[in-house]
């Protein structure tokens, strides 16, 4: 009997969560065990079932998260364990005495969370960035003609390595920051981190956030079922109808970068990132519908991005669980380093209060768009892709004193409708350079690219045999552009705080079956899917 | 309790409702023709649908190595066989089931020959949930035909006039060489096949047998898609299914394949100097099975000599050289061996 299955996992397009056998076996079959299961035990079916589908994506590969779980209860109870010593000790000792021993503890649950960070990015660095790294040194010792080669080791990767990974370190300095306490439950721990809809493509949950709603679900409410099917079906219209049938497009041009001129790159690179947002959104829509059918309630990652006024606030909108993670784990440990302190303190003195303290904030950025380009992927364009924000970023800082005085001496009303429009226009336009870069094959492609939009800037493409050689049509274009005009109608009305599916849920029967049967109808015509379409992964599974 | 008895049947009316809307708009997207403009896809395929009723003897199922190597106009006028190539790139079983099934609605093939290629391709289960409730809610298949949506249509019955000239085969003149190296080499191993293909062997042996047509393995040669693994596996199916096997991969069939000239794309399919001996020896197979009538002189069959004339006339254009029948082939290599003998 061929067992090998076993090993390889039977469910490797399930990565996708609008794939057919997600959608229609394991979700329905899950939702009808987990239902039927007594309100006691569906704590542990949830488990059962996360652990399924991680076998069903990654096979033998479980083994990786299993030991991330068994590490960070390890860690955690061994940093409590200390944290209580420290209490004992301290409790009785005079004040002046309290702060040596203090720091005496603290240096140990220091070095338990330094191993924490070890284990989980060190097999980062092992699994996904030691072909990357070992290529360029190899290429480094060819330059200067050394006749060394080291080997290139190439590893299989388990789907969402690194969204559990920064979920485990999440709570691991989470524990040592006294913010939650060490969990002593293992099954509680792995459902954390295992939780299905959210292992492929995160968002990044911190374990106060989702550990107890996850151990204490109850049954499934109507509502619940359907608030969260709506999202998937909302979800499922952004991937199917927009993003997968962009991608056709998107490929041709940024695989041919010498094939097409400026124009024609502009293109691509505003449906790449019309793209990128819609495939990455309507998972994480996917991902969330699910979780709220269960009664769970995960963070949004997400805030309609494209409202921003500047490259920062974009930051702030887009993949936000992965931004705030680099924030609390990165920007804010770095900033507070007593050696940062000191440098802001001496920085402030000479700077001034508005430049003093972007000496060690603009470090702290490096480092944390350093980490979001690498996290990314393991290329010279993601690092770039980093690069080039923190720069944005930082000189956004930068000139901020200057910008206010030039608004005011041009009498401009910054808060205006006009200067709105004007700041998220220019947000979108450097935005989708970013992507640009971050979706070449390389950096030389990516400047290739963007060269050209400069260089060969004509639109002498744009006959009547470009959209065929682009392998789209006038129609595949005119439904995206109708598709996002129904979501930017749907984001303005959720940016003005008006819940959709509530106000859907006041009106009747009628009415409302009416509406998903349109969405549903939409979906089943304008989708790109069955023949003639390849289906495309979910892009942010790859990460 | 009475209220999850409510939403429960809520649900299900919900669901029973949208599968009746499914259903209707479905005939707003039927093809209403099988012309390559109303079928966007595999168009050449489903040309059978605009043959006259049970005027198709045999049936060639199969991916993209049988409309390339097997020319059913060249059987025609070997030995007055009717047959048809309904293959398409990556076919895969579930699809050659249908293939199957639509056939049969107006054709009663004597003879059904499925090409192996695709007997041990996997389909994952993705695809069959996305294709199987095709059948019946013809929308999820058809859906993108949106695009050549017009109101006349919607009140139109399909209507099928397209006849493909060449029968599903597809002329390729390119040659690009292949290389041999380790094609057929001997082993014992066999290939792996799943459940799933298995299962759907089955069912296309079962709708053949009900039919009453005989099913035939074929391997077509393919030095990029074919080996000794596949070979064996292929081989012990056909012993278990008690059906007969022809590999035309292995040196007892004698077809003879030239890989520096018989090959468009390195192996992977054959040309039309490469079609040509594996029609031929296809065609003889059929011939010597004896339930298969000649048809060249009967009444109805017109449309097939028109065939020919185009073949001749592509294969004067696009080759420069004469077209040979089988016949005269045959006749030019008897006399050949007695000369080299």
């Amino acid at each position: 009997m061929d067992l090998s299955f076993l090993l390889a996992g039977a469910g490797k397009t399930m990565t996708s969560f609008f794939s057919m056998t997600y959608l229609f076996v394991f979700l329905p079959v899950c939702l009808i065990v987990y239902a039927i299961t007594p309100k006691k035990a569906k704590k542990y079916v949830l488990l059962a079932e996360s652990l399924l589908f991680f076998w069903l994506v990654s096979g033998v590969l479980v083994a990786y998260l299993l030991l991330s779980a068994v590490s960070i209860m390890c860690l955690g109870l061994l940093i409590g364990k200390l944290q209580e010593k420290q209490r004992a000790a301290v409790k009785e000792l005079p004040k002046e005495e309290k702060k040596a021993v203090k720091q005496e503890f603290i240096k140990k649950q220091r070095a338990v969370v330094f191993l924490g960070v070890l284990i989980h990015i060190g097999l980062l660095l092992v699994l996904k960035y030691s072909g990357f790294f070992l290529g360029n040194i190899n290429t480094l010792l060819a330059a200067f003609n050394c006749p060394v080669e080291m080997y290139v080791p190439s590893f299989a990767m388990p789907i969402g390595i690194s969204f559990f990974s920064l979920q485990a370190l999440s709570y691991i300095v989470d524990v040592y920051h006294g913010l939650v306490k060490p969990d002593k439950n293992f099954a509680r721990l792995l459902l954390f981190l295992s939780f299905f809809p959210q292992i492929v493509e995160g968002p990044i949950c911190r374990y106060g956030q989702t550990a107890s709603q996850l151990w204490e679900v109850g049954s499934i409410k109507y509502r619940n079922l359907t608030f969260g099917l709506q999202r998937i079906l909302y979800g499922m219209m952004k991937k199917l109808v927009i993003a997968d049938r962009l991608d056709p497009l998107v490929k041709k041009v940024f695989d041919e970068p010498n094939s097409f001129d400026g124009g024609v790159i502009i293109l691509a690179a505003v449906c790449y990132t019309v793209q990128l947002y819609m495939d990455f959104s309507g998972s994480m829509d996917a991902v969330l519908g699910t979780a709220e059918i269960f009664g769970i309630r995960l963070p949004e990652n997400f805030e309609r991005p494209f409202f921003s006024r500047s490259v920062s606030e974009f930051w702030k909108r887009w993949h936000i669980t992965l931004g705030a993670w680099f924030k609390d784990y990165i920007f804010f440990p770095v900033t507070s380093a007593k050696r940062m302190k000191n440098l802001t303190s001496s920085a402030r003195k000479k700077l001034g209060n508005h430049f003093g303290p972007l000496v060690a904030g603009g470090i702290a950025l490096f480092c944390v768009w350093i980490c979001n380009g690498l996290w990314h992927g393991a290329g010279w364009n993601f690092i770039f892709f980093g690069m080039y924000h923190f720069v944005l970023i930082l000189s956004g800082n930068i000139i901020t004193p200057a910008s206010k005085k030039v608004l005011q001496k041009l009498h401009i009303n910054a808060s205006g409708l006009g200067y709105r429009v004007f700041q998220i226009i220019r947000t979108t336009i450097l935005v989708i350079i970013g992507e640009l870069f971050f979706r070449a094959n390389g950096v030389g492609s990516g400047m290739e690219l963007f060269g050209r939009i400069f260089t060969d800037l004509s639109f002498r493409s744009f006959d009547e045999f470009l959209l065929p050689r682009l392998g789209v049509d006038i129609f595949d274009l005119s439904i995206c552009g109708v598709t996002l005009l129904i979501v930017f109608a749907v984001s303005i009305i959720n940016e003005k705080g008006v819940c959709i599916r509530e106000t859907l849920a006041k009106r009747n029967i009628v009415f409302r079956w009416c509406v998903l049967y349109m969405l549903i109808l939409f979906i089943v015509v304008f989708g790109a899917y069955s023949f003639g379409y390849i289906p495309v992964d979910p892009m942010y599974a790859q990460f | 309790m009475k209220e999850t008895i409510k939403n429960t049947f809520k649900g299900i009316l919900f669901t029973l409702i949208l599968l009746a809307l499914l259903w209707s708009v479905s005939w707003i997207f039927i093809p209403r023709n099988n012309t390559q403009d109303d079928w966007k896809y595999d168009y050449t395929a489903n040309g059978f649908l605009a043959e006259p009723d049970n005027s198709l003897d045999v049936l060639f199922l199969g991916d993209s190595e049988v409309f390339s190597s097997i020319n059913p106009v060249r059987i025609w006028d070997s030995y007055g066989i009717t047959s048809y190539c309904c293959s398409t790139g990556k076919q895969r079983l579930w699809y050659t089931l249908e293939y199957l099934y639509d056939f049969y609605k107006n054709q009663s093939p004597r003879v059904v020959v499925l090409e192996t290629d695709l007997i041990l391709k996997y389909f994952s289960i993705d695809d069959l949930i996305l294709h199987a409730p095709e059948h019946y809610l013809p929308v999820l298949r058809y859906h993108d035909r949106w695009k050549k949506f017009s109101f006349d249509e919607v009140f139109r019955t399909p209507q099928y006039t397209y006849i493909d000239d060449y029968k599903g085969y597809h002329f390729y003149s390119d040659i690009d060489a292949a290389d041999e190296e380790g094609y057929m080499e001997k082993t014992d191993e066999r290939a792996y096949i799943s459940k799933m293909n298995r299962l759907y062997l089955n069912a296309i042996l079962s709708c053949c047998n009900r039919n009453g047509s005989k099913l035939i393995l074929l391997s077509t040669p393919s030095t990029k898609n074919w080996n000794m693994k596949k070979h064996n596996r292929t081989q012990q199916l056909s012993e278990e299914l008690g059906i007969d096997y022809i590999d035309m991969n292995m040196p007892e069939y004698s077809v003879d394949i030239d890989w520096s000239k018989d090959t468009k794309d390195k192996g992977d399919h054959l040309n039309y100097y490469g079609a040509v001996k594996v029609t031929d020896a296809i065609g003889e197979y059929l011939n010597s099975l004896g339930i298969l009538s000649d048809h060249r002189n009967e009444k109805g069959y017109a449309h097939w000599k028109d065939s020919l004339d185009k073949l001749k006339s592509d294969v004067k254009n696009k080759l420069k050289t004469e077209y040979v029948s089988a016949e005269t082939k045959k006749n030019q290599k008897d006399k050949e061996v007695p000369e080299n003998g």
